[in-house]
């Protein structure tokens, strides 16, 4: 049996006053059908009239509404309730107020590249897509901004730790979608390379949580290819993903060693010898494979296919 | 004083397909642009639409007959010479899309796939893009070109010279929660839709109808501001989701049946002929009078029974609705998505019809102000056809920028700009002042008492004594409005502020609505009146226009204008 009072406790949060979020429980009694955001509204109208909380299009093409309910990011437009919620904001953002994360400026968020000197570039001249390859662009392009993708990215939230940064999966699946679509793509493509796709830990958490079902990862995947082949990665990417696909196509097992070889050449492995002697000792260093691994002409015909697939 | 003054050449005021794409075109003249939107963006009603564009570019058709469509559906109330503009840019227009990276439906010879909307006579509807991704694209191409735009920024006030001119406006950024001003050479008002003033609509948060209250407040004429479309079906629950459009029966096949709780298939009742295939303002005004009368559903609808339909009839194509599909296995239920059971549905407020009167250059009556989109009038007439609101919105989104970029060359002189710091200082204390006051009221309570006025005597069934009910109850909330106080302190992001700054603007509209409504004393396609139930053409092929003269609400009427096709050729065609 359903309650009729719903238990939800919500994150309140003024970080010009407080150090931490403050859990603050509300009572709601419960209507047939409820989302989320009913709640929400039903706070805002009763108990809590400075609730932090944005929405707009009540119908997932505005983005604005995405929160954690419970700990997992969704649209609170669309999300049923649930007898005992936790809503908080979206992980990994910086938090405005309350439920409102830091969207970016409009600018920032669209068309970051409209802030670089982007004279004399042809900004109207896109290509007439195939009817084959127009759902494939719209998979790309139909992206609302959620943030939930960026909210979820380890390789994201690696950036604060300093090194290169990571643009993360919400700029890059838009990148991916320019390149796609311009009639001259090198500039996106370039603007791409600074993102730094190839920093992507593949670990596909920003294809699983897009409310929309769209495919970062392999958006990122398709982008890193590209630059991959235009030789516009920089030198020990290019060499990984080299020596790595001559390991595959050669034995279909990977060769760890020529890995590192290939990329930081005979003298430059020295380097990592120390390292090495410490994976011995634990047992954690690889052993060396010879021949071909089992069902490698599998593994081999799945690779060659993979690469004229995309 | 404090303010924040922000100089442009153009200010836009909305940031929807209308809004952007004036952006883009007076970018283009370099001209310096600033777009102000409400709400985030994508948002606004663009973000909500359907995602079908009106334009004559099939083999078979012509701007001609897109014209006739047009001004037949509307029941011959539209300003033709707007239909004859419109009908000739609006294939060009609308291509420009894919031109900025939008990607249309086309066939494997290249063409566009086209389908036919709803009182069309050929198949002219371009569709493909989520709307919402029409709207991002063309706000990334006005960033590309230039301009700014900012989110979360409501307007108050147009700013006005004593000679009447409009130099600017002044705003609340609700994202950092303070208050500015914008000073520009010219305006232009693309505020888009006014949904929001029914208890019941399809329109997103911020579709409160401001433009049509800002420009009434600087002398601006509207034209038939009584029509007002609704939906037949749509949401009934959940809450939040409510009003959110559910389309009308060709959406689902040929085979629908509209019931009532007593089983009845009522459409018979209203339309022997076309019952559930009826037009739009019918089938919606049979679904109301159904539930008014008790005869509707759990949730306050009637039944929509789609067992009779196919599922593979090329009108419901689950594939290219995807999205809407989702939304209904979503909160309906797979069975009911699937045409295995009934399900619940009401009639909700689409489309504001009527609006600010333009010029075929888009201008205003009032110097320097000049509108674009839903807040303009008269393209519709008496009912708008499914897919013409898209295309009007880059067809005099495009007209709007180009005008406006060149009207904005004289910029603000300089012993104006005086004037207007006391205008801005002023509302500064008007719109601050909420936060303090005895007041203790909340903002929402008056919203929830418009939305109910408007609906029960402003909505899809109207009558002389319920107008005056609405108008009486008008007053009666502006003689209260005192009484609203910003309970909050905090002024970043604060949804009770900004609703205390609607409040006021809704009673404008929802005022100026009800008194054009009671001056029609006919019905005719969306404005349906019991006292005067059947079309009178010997009286009212004309436009009704309200105007507020230094507080003083006049309605009147005037001819339409009917200079490309005489009315009596089309009635016979």
């Amino acid at each position: 049996m359903q309650s009729d009072i719903l238990t939800v406790v919500v994150d309140r949060y003024d970080p010009e006053r407080e150090k931490v979020p403050r859990p603050v429980t509300y009572r709601v009694p419960r209507q047939e059908g409820m989302v989320v955001a009913d709640v929400l509204l039903y706070l805002y109208e009763h108990d809590a009239p400075d609730l932090g909380f944005l929405w707009e299009c009540r119908t997932r093409r505005c983005g604005t509404c995405a929160m954690r309910v419970n700990g997992h990011p969704v649209l609170t437009c669309s999300e049923p309730v649930r007898e005992h919620m936790r809503l908080s904001p979206l992980e990994g953002l910086p938090v405005v107020r309350d439920l409102i994360v830091d969207r970016q400026e409009l600018q920032a968020r669209l068309a970051p590249w409209a802030a670089e000197a982007l004279e004399g570039l042809p900004k109207d001249a896109r290509i007439l897509l195939e009817p084959g390859e127009i759902a494939h662009y719209r998979a790309l392009s139909e992206c609302i901004d959620c943030f939930i993708c960026d909210s979820v990215c380890p390789a994201l939230a690696e950036n604060a730790n300093g090194g290169a940064q990571f643009a993360g999966p919400r700029r890059l699946i838009r990148l991916e979608a320019q390149v796609q679509r311009r009639a001259e793509p090198l500039p996106w493509l370039l603007y791409a390379a600074e993102s730094n796709p190839s920093l992507c830990t593949r670990c596909f958490a920003c294809t699983e949580e897009c409310p929309r079902e769209l495919r970062p990862a392999e958006a990122i995947g398709s982008l890193t290819k590209r630059l991959y082949e235009r030789h516009e990665l920089d030198a020990h990417k290019t060499s990984h993903i080299s020596s790595f696909l001559r390991s595959i196509l050669r034995a279909a097992w990977l060769d760890e060693f020529r890995l590192l070889v290939d990329i930081y050449g005979v003298v430059g492995v020295a380097k990592f010898i120390p390292q090495a002697l410490r994976m011995l000792r634990r047992g954690k260093l690889p052993k060396p494979h010879f021949g071909q691994a089992a069902q490698s002409t599998d593994i081999q015909t799945i690779l060659r296919g993979m690469d004229k697939r995309s | 004083m404090d303010v924040e003054i922000l100089e442009s050449d153009v200010l836009i005021i909305g940031a929807g397909g209308a809004g952007l794409r004036a952006a883009v075109e007076a970018s283009k003249r370099g001209a310096r642009v600033t777009v102000l939107s409400k709400g985030p963006v994508p948002g606004g009603a663009t973000s909500v639409s359907g995602g079908v564009i009106q334009a004559a570019v099939g083999p078979d058709d012509s701007p001609e007959q897109h014209f006739r469509d047009t001004v037949i559906g509307g029941r011959f109330v539209n300003n033709q010479r707007l239909v004859q503009a419109f009908v000739h840019n609006a294939p060009q227009k609308v291509l420009d899309l894919e031109r900025y990276g939008c990607a249309f439906d086309r066939n494997k010879d290249g063409s566009l796939d086209l389908r036919m909307p709803s009182g069309a006579t050929r198949k002219r509807g371009i569709e493909g893009e989520v709307n919402s991704n029409v709207q991002k694209i063309l706000a990334q191409r006005s960033l590309e070109c230039g301009a700014r735009i900012h989110e979360f920024m409501m307007v108050t006030r147009l700013l006005q010279d004593d000679k009447g001119q409009v130099y600017g406006a002044t705003a609340v950024d609700f994202a950092r929660g303070s208050f500015v001003a914008f000073v520009a050479g010219a305006v232009i008002l693309a505020t888009g839709a006014a949904g929001r003033l029914y208890s019941v609509t399809a329109c997103p948060r911020s579709s409160t109808g401001d433009g049509v209250a800002l420009a009434r407040r600087v002398g601006a004429r509207f034209i038939n501001l009584e029509m007002m479309q609704f939906i037949p079906l749509a949401y009934t629950y959940p809450e939040f989701i409510k009003g959110f459009t559910l389309g009308e029966a060709p959406n689902y096949g040929h085979h629908t049946r509209f019931l009532n709780s007593k089983g009845e298939r009522y459409m018979l009742k209203y339309d022997a002929k076309r019952a559930e295939y009826a037009t739009r303002d019918v089938a919606a005004r049979a679904g109301y009078i159904e539930i008014q009368e008790g005869r509707g559903s759990p949730h306050g609808g009637i039944w929509v029974d789609t067992s009779g339909n196919d599922r593979k009839d090329g009108l419901y194509q689950p594939h290219k609705l995807a999205d809407r599909y989702q939304m209904i296995v979503d909160f309906y239920g797979p069975a009911k998505a699937n045409f295995e059971e009934p399900f619940e549905a009401t009639p909700s407020a689409l489309f504001l019809i009527g609006g600010v009167e333009i010029d075929t250059d888009c201008r205003t009556n009032v110097p320097g102000l000049f509108a674009a989109g839903e807040v303009a009038a008269n393209l519709h007439g008496a009912n708008r056809l499914g897919a013409n609101a898209l295309a009007e919105i880059q067809v005099f989104g495009s007209i709007a920028g180009i005008n406006a970029a060149e009207a904005s060359r004289v910029g603000c002189p300089t012993p104006i700009r005086a004037a207007l710091g006391l205008q801005i200082s002023d509302e500064r204390s008007a719109v601050l002042g909420l936060f303090e006051g005895p007041g203790k009221r909340r903002a929402c309570e008056f919203k929830h008492d418009i939305q109910r006025i408007m609906w029960d005597c402003v909505g899809v069934v109207r009558d002389g004594k319920r107008l005056q009910i609405a108008l009486a109850e008008f007053q009666r909330l502006r003689e209260m409005y005192n009484e609203v106080r910003v309970t909050s302190e905090t002024r970043r992001y604060n949804y009770d502020w900004v609703e205390a700054l609607e409040i006021p603007m809704m009673l404008d509209v929802g005022e100026m609505m009800a008194a054009a409504a009671l001056s029609r004393t006919e019905s005719r396609g969306a404005h349906y009146r019991t006292d005067f139930p059947l079309e009178d053409d010997a009286n009212w092929l004309r436009e009704t226009v309200v105007q507020d003269l230094n507080g003083k609400l006049t309605a009147t009427s005037q001819p339409v204008d009917m200079s490309v096709i005489p009315v009596a050729e089309l009635q016979s065609s």
